[in-house]
């Protein structure tokens, strides 16, 4: 028998929860606005013709691959088209099951190197590495499987140049994309990381790695992730990259200062999370080393990739993420409160334990003890939809204000109809798709805490979109 | 039906206010969407209707036509603005240019970017500021002067850009003046700048300053003296060449290491044994770049150096060499001093070869 001050505390709780985290996002999102202004601006500037445009560092373009046979060349084909004046692009083979390795090879006439590999971060063995006879500035590593961190590490020590880019085999950067991310590096020495932005590459038009038309796809999966993405990035990184706390950078899209990662020690194999890991680990290093840094977000440096259309492919993908941010989290704990933490280890760590770790947990059970709740007579039916109407309305509110930060600075989808599709996706999503992916984070949380093994996300490519000659 | 609002406690309550806001606030956010886009569209179009007409004016004023246009609307000034510019840059004969600028003045272009320079959103300055740099009028010098010593990286960048446009041989003493205090502007902005002007009217005034400046701006500014005349270069090469801090000594190589002369080459070359390996490796590259069959010897020698990445260029320099042949290269590869240069000349051999 539970006593009415109790069921009072418990609904208290809930509250104070959801008044946290419900500011903490709309704080985000104020920032995330200035950022954004204050990018456009800029933006708007540098867009004015660069008169020599010699100067850029150069890039390597790590491309880690597992059985990516149906669209790496067209991602290869991408990645060498880019429109940057020096840049190689390095593709690690991580032990393909498929015929990813003999693809490559045969549609870029690669040929085996004597190179002497430099291992400054420790890999599985490499079993060889070719240069393309076509293109001078590809080069293919075939190496044991290890892991998508393990095949980083490899294009790392591979790598020549002082910055790489860390791009997924199945996604497609925009011609501009490095010209983009690149500049905070040129403009303030501090840079060591910069993220871009994700987008769905489903319903666009894309020819031999070349985007011609951007659309959105039929499949509602697809759409709710493109509302969440849009929320995810446009005021989750923004807003924490104007105080330098961006904790995430997405392994599909980033770009790294090399000297910086290797000096941490490069990816950690034993997370599934190696992106965000590596993230907060150089936010802690740093601050440990007393280091001046930024770690930086360009809204405009678009990454296309292709999102999952299948309920069991988004189930897989969001309970490795979860597991991703559970252990970079834990494995970063020192930066929680640290004395030199400033605003990431005070604000953005704890909100991110509080809200993005812990939130599904919470979420869930909130959901289940307020049915548990009604069901047992102590809150009254009207009290459990009032519970709910507010979850669910201002879930509505965060979508459509990230819809409207598109709107305002990137206009990405270019028809009336696209908008008014989102619009009503940002309201759909609402009812059943949030409360699924918080039930597949939470699968997440339980499977880190149960200390389940993980490996390369495994996600079946259709490759439709992308279109060969 | 609002029996939890009349009866129940007021954490309900508080939940039903905050969805009922967050309710309302997405109704009026929907509306500002749907109108923003509507807006977006219709300003496109008006846009793209007006970009039309001005660019077909344009075009027939150049050929001599005489044309009627309404007068400037400031909602298309933007687009107009950059149209203008663009194809005042593309220009590059000079009775043309001074067909665009009169085009300028008659259709009221320039008073309306004098007028635009004090407006508050950034971008419609930054337009201003460049269009009164391309108008070419004398008078406009002070008024863009002011905006030097703005707070803003890209103003003062952009108000120096309009000042090089305006009269490049002025321009050099406040850019000079400013190489210190603006450290952050953009490298290759600043190239571009250097660049206009031109190396006839910067290497002497340029060089000078590199002669008295700080060793953090010499670190930073040294390697585009390649974009300056050798002799120019080449005196402040020398005389920072034996400086104690190794960042001026690896700039200057690099610097050496981009003017193919023999005497560039003959300064570079005793820097072989230098005590650090950041000047070693520059060295490697430039004798890489510069060098000739005379200097595999040192480059050998560097290729055993202690430091990896002197090695790594040694090899690299020393297949980049101009008149070695595979045969010569095969020699020695044969007779490497130690396992490292063997793999990388192999390396390096094989690569030159599947791209060749």
């Amino acid at each position: 028998m539970l006593s009415p001050e109790l069921v009072h505390d418990v609904e208290l709780l809930i509250l104070v929860y959801f008044a946290l985290v419900n500011s903490g996002y709309l704080l985000l999102n104020l920032s995330a606005s200035v950022a954004i202004s204050r990018y456009l601006e800029t933006v708007d500037a540098s867009a004015l013709p660069s008169i020599y445009a010699g100067f850029e560092l150069p890039i390597s373009v790590l491309v880690p691959a597992y059985n990516e046979e149906v669209t790496i060349v067209s991602s290869i084909q991408s990645m060498l088209a880019l429109d940057y004046p020096e840049h190689e692009v390095v593709v690690v083979n991580d032990g393909s099951s498929d015929d990813t390795l003999r693809v490559v090879r045969e549609a870029f006439a690669m040929e085996e190197i004597p190179e002497p590999y430099w291992q400054r971060i420790e890999t599985k063995p490499v079993r060889a590495i070719y240069r393309s006879s076509v293109f001078p500035n590809l080069c293919l590593v075939d190496k044991e499987n290890g892991g998508k961190a393990d095949a980083l590490n490899a294009g790392i020590n591979v790598s020549r140049y002082p910055l790489f880019c860390t791009v997924d085999a199945d996604s497609i950067i925009h011609k501009q994309g490095l010209q983009r991310a690149v500049r905070p590096f040129m403009e303030d020495d501090r840079v060591i990381a910069c993220g871009g932005i994700i987008r769905a590459a489903n319903g666009c038009e894309i020819r031999e790695g070349v985007l011609l038309k951007v659309g959105l796809p039929n499949n509602p999966l697809a759409l709710f992730q493109i509302v969440e993405f849009m929320r995810a990035f446009l005021f989750g990184r923004l807003g924490w990259e104007l105080v330098n706390s961006l904790l995430i950078i997405s392994g599909a899209f980033g770009l790294f200062r090399k000297d910086a990662v290797v000096a941490v020690g490069g990816y950690r194999t034993d997370t599934v999370g190696e992106d965000m890991e590596l993230v907060v680990r150089l936010h802690r290093k740093m601050r440990e080393w007393k280091q001046r840094y930024r770690i930086t977000f360009i809204a405009d440096a678009v990454c296309w990739t292709e999102l999952p259309e299948r309920l069991g492919i988004l189930k897989n993908q969001r309970v490795r993420w979860h597991r991703g941010v559970s252990e970079s989290l834990t494995m970063n704990w020192d930066l929680l409160f640290h004395r030199r933490g400033g605003v990431v280890g005070w604000l953005a760590f704890p909100f991110m334990v509080v809200v993005e770790w812990w939130g599904p947990v919470v979420e869930i059970a909130g959901y289940v003890l307020m049915l548990l709740l009604y069901l047992w007579g102590y809150i009254a039916w009207s009290t459990f939809l009032v519970f709910l109407f507010a979850a669910i309305a201002l879930g509505t509110l965060l979508s459509i204000t990230a819809l409207l930060l598109e709107e305002l600075s990137f206009n990405t989808y270019p028809k009336a109809w696209h908008v008014l599709v989102l619009l009503i996706v940002a309201l759909l999503e609402n009812f059943g798709y949030r409360q699924m992916v918080a039930f597949f984070r939470l699968m997440g949380f339980m499977r880190w805490l149960f200390r389940q093994k993980g490996g390369w996300g495994k996600m079946t490519r259709h490759g439709r979109w992308n279109k060969r000659a | 039906m609002l029996d939890f609002y009349t009866a129940s406690d007021p954490i309900v309550e508080v939940f039903f206010w905050i969805g009922v806001v967050s309710m309302a606030m997405v109704l009026f956010l929907i509306v500002q969407i749907i109108a923003l886009r509507l807006l977006f569209s219709f300003r496109q179009r008006r846009k793209r209707v007006a970009r039309l007409r001005w660019r077909s004016a344009m075009l027939g004023w150049l050929a001599g036509e005489e044309v009627s246009l309404s007068p400037l609307r400031g909602y298309v000034f933007d687009a107009v603005i950059d149209l203008w510019c663009r194809m005042f840059e593309a220009v590059n004969d000079a009775d043309y240019r001074q067909r665009m600028i009169d085009f300028a003045h008659r259709y009221g272009l320039v008073e309306r970017a004098r007028v635009r320079l004090r407006a508050r959103d950034l971008r419609i300055r930054l337009r201003a500021l460049r269009a009164l740099g391309d108008f070419g009028e004398a008078d406009d010098w002070s008024v863009l002067e002011r905006f030097l010593d703005d707070t803003q990286n890209i103003v003062s960048l952009s108000a120096m850009e309009a000042l090089v446009h305006l009269d490049a041989d002025r321009a050099i003493e406040p850019l000079l003046r400013r190489l210190s205090s603006h450290r952050h502007w953009p490298r290759d902005r600043l190239a571009g700048l250097f660049q206009e002007i031109g190396a006839d009217r910067l290497s002497a005034p340029l060089a000078d300053w590199m002669l008295r400046a700080s060793p953090t701006d010499v670190v930073r500014l040294i390697r585009y003296l390649e974009l300056i005349h050798a002799r120019d270069a080449l005196r402040v090469a020398r005389a920072y060449l034996h400086d104690h801090d190794e960042n001026i000594v690896a700039g200057c190589v690099y610097l050496l290491g981009r003017i193919p002369l023999a005497r560039s080459l003959a300064m570079v070359r005793p820097l072989v044994r230098h005590p650090s390996w950041v000047v070693r490796t520059q060295v490697a590259i430039a004798l890489g770049r510069i060098g000739n069959r005379d200097d595999v010897a040192r480059l050998l020698q560097l290729a055993e150096d202690r430091n990896r990445w002197v090695r790594v260029r040694a090899v690299q320099a020393i297949i980049s060499l101009p008149d070695l042949d595979r045969e010569n290269i095969r020699r020695m590869i044969e007779h490497a001093p130690d396992r490292f240069a063997h793999d990388a000349l192999l390396q390096a051999l094989t690569e030159r070869t599947v791209v060749a």
